[in-house]
């Protein structure tokens, strides 16, 4: 089998894992996971890490919380949370996140339709960073206004609440019923107006490029807190390096590679690059520093060590 | 290129999606969502000690779960003094309540909103349930007569336990007296009496055995004719009785899937695309991949 076929496997088997596990029993103990799986999904797995952080921001917020049962739950929680980051880095984005997978599948739509790909200009991959660190305002500041009382209460999970995997992913479950505007309340039918908007903007916009929500997911910044640690890397030899940039064409977030630490920032490990990249032995991806993928030349698959 | 795993898995899902058992059993799981119903009983005995009068109230939270596969529950509670004789505060503290009931103190004439969150988890998730009661404390001047039930009751000199929640259209109450025969035998009252804060509106709601009443909000046509405020407080009082225990528990169901309209999502899902797709290109300046 090879590395392509291996990771679209993996992604599958993910994906059923995160919408029907928990109708088999498979709950992991509601442990949060660094990936879109989403908890609005009934009988699904478990949720992801924004909702978890969105939820213990308001059961912390009161004093006492935090040295108590709930504080320690959520400490918990993160630690184990932190190690499944180190240990995968952003091979949760790329071979684990059922929403990542989604992206896939209308990318490549959008490839035979020959819509796609296509690169972002810099001012719009700019833009796309604005919004990512506003999405993660909003993940953090809404909680406790609410809490305070200066929001609704109906933004509670604002980021869920907009995050199109919470549309896409219930659908895909046999759950249709998150396609809806809430007429509940103003703030309902704001945040469900704003929900649907995005998703089909989302959609729309991935047939276009790759992935365009991982761009916007606040949990790739999380990832960068402890991109020092991670133990699955790609490095490249920069004596073998012609700097040709087909790694970067053909990334699918259209990573660079940083000269100074001679890696691919915010690599999913896809391999993709390995196969693009002419020089054999340029790139590799390496699991624990140990050698595991290496890129073998033009026409050539990678190999497995 | 969509590849054989792709294809296969979206043919599954397709096959899922239009079979009509499994629309139905979709259909089902949204009706039939887990939810937790919460209990809340003020019990508010009067206490007469150096001359002074307070009540000892008891708060008591109980709740249940459609679903025997739900977790335990655990339940938050937070007390506020909304109106009291020193100054008015809004000091919320949240605490596990141990063991499903708590007692506060109130001094005369004090009105203390006590907030109660309930919490339990299945298959990983988190289901909530909320809900406030105001409690009263009585003053020796304030008792009121028996049976009060007039247009506009002075509410906070009601002998009873006064509850104040949110209540939005469609909305379905279920509402249990303490007691299901009063002290002397004789059986509760039939009605209770529903008050919209805002436009002082009272809605009756009766019940077969005076004990159990249900009742689904519908504010624009019961409550008022003017339009409703759906983030004002009602009071639900419980009419006044001589002997009657001063003790009601309200069962808030409110539906998730109530008010929605998923041919409106699909419509603006459907717009932001098209919308975006035209757009987009332009908008963000896309350049083809070489």
């Amino acid at each position: 089998m090879t590395f392509s076929r291996l990771r679209l496997l993996i992604q599958h088997l993910f994906l059923i894992l995160s919408l029907f596990a928990g109708k088999f029993g498979l709950s992991f103990g509601g442990q949060a996971l660094p990936c879109l799986t989403c908890s609005l999904v009934m009988g699904g797995c478990n949720g992801c890490l924004i909702r978890f952080i969105q939820f213990y921001l308001i059961f912390l917020s009161g004093p006492g919380a935090i040295f108590g049962a709930e504080g320690l739950g959520f400490l918990k929680a993160i630690i184990v949370v932190i190690v499944l980051t180190i240990l995968l880095g952003r091979l949760w984005c790329g071979w684990l996140c059922p929403f990542g997978l989604v992206q896939d599948w209308l990318s490549a739509i959008g490839r035979k339709l020959r819509l796609g790909p296509h690169h972002l200009s810099k001012r719009a991959e700019s833009f796309f960073k604005s919004v990512k660190y506003i999405l993660l305002l909003v993940v953090f500041l809404v909680p406790p206004l609410i809490e305070l009382g200066y929001i609704h209460q109906d933004f509670f999970y604002a980021f869920c609440q907009i995050c199109p995997s919470g549309v896409i992913l219930p659908l895909l479950a046999g759950q249709p019923g998150r396609v809806a505007v809430n007429f509940a309340s103003s703030p309902s039918i704001l945040i469900t107006f704003i929900s649907m908007a995005l998703t089909g903007c989302i959609v729309s916009l991935t047939l276009f490029i790759h992935r365009p929500w991982c761009r916007l997911c606040p949990l790739t910044v999380f990832h960068s807190l402890f991109k020092k640690f991670r133990l699955i890397d790609l490095k490249r030899q920069p004596e073998l390096c012609s700097s040709c940039r087909k790694c970067q064409k053909v990334c699918p977030l259209e990573s660079t590679i940083d000269l100074k630490k001679n890696t691919i920032k915010d690599c999913l490990g896809c391999g993709q690059c390995l196969k693009a990249c002419p020089k054999a032995g340029c790139l590799s991806l390496k699991v624990a520093s140990k050698l595991t993928l290496i890129s073998s030349g033009p026409k050539q698959m990678a190999r497995c060590d | 290129m969509l590849n054989k795993f792709s294809s296969i898995f979206l043919l599954i899902i397709a096959v899922f999606s239009l079979w009509p058992g499994a629309v139905k059993a979709a259909v089902d799981a949204s009706d039939g969502r887990p939810q937790i119903f919460l209990y809340l009983l003020a019990d508010n005995p009067q206490k007469e000690a150096d001359g002074q009068v307070t009540q000892d109230v008891v708060l008591k939270v109980n709740s249940e779960t459609n679903n025997p596969k739900f977790q335990s529950v655990d339940i938050y509670y937070s007390f506020s003094e909304v109106f009291g004789p020193a100054q008015p505060q809004a000091t919320w503290y949240w605490a596990a309540l141990d063991p499903n009931q708590t007692r506060l103190k109130l001094s005369s004439g004090s009105l203390v909103k006590a907030q109660i969150k309930a919490r339990a988890s299945l298959d990983g998730r988190f289901y909530y349930a909320m809900g406030e009661i105001l409690i009263y404390g009585r003053g020796q001047n304030q008792s009121s007569g028996p049976g009060q039930k007039s247009e506009e009751p002075l509410w906070p000199s009601l002998k009873l336990a006064n509850t104040s929640i949110v209540l939005r259209t469609g909305d379905e109450l279920l509402l249990k007296t303490g007691d299901q025969l009063k002290p002397d035998g004789k059986p509760r009252p039939k009605t209770l009496w529903l008050r919209d804060d805002s436009l002082k509106k009272w809605a009756e709601i009766t019940s077969a055995d005076g004990y159990l009443y249900h009742y689904q909000i519908d504010l624009d046509k019961k409550l008022s004719s003017q339009g409703y405020a759906a983030t004002k407080p009602i009071y639900l009082i419980e009419p006044l009785d001589d002997g009657g225990a001063s003790s009601l528990t309200i069962w808030v169901y409110r539906s998730q899937t109530h008010g929605r309209s998923q041919p409106l999502g699909l419509a603006v899902i459907f717009a932001f695309m098209v919308g975006s797709f035209f757009l987009f290109p332009r908008f963000l300046a896309l350049k083809p991949a070489k």
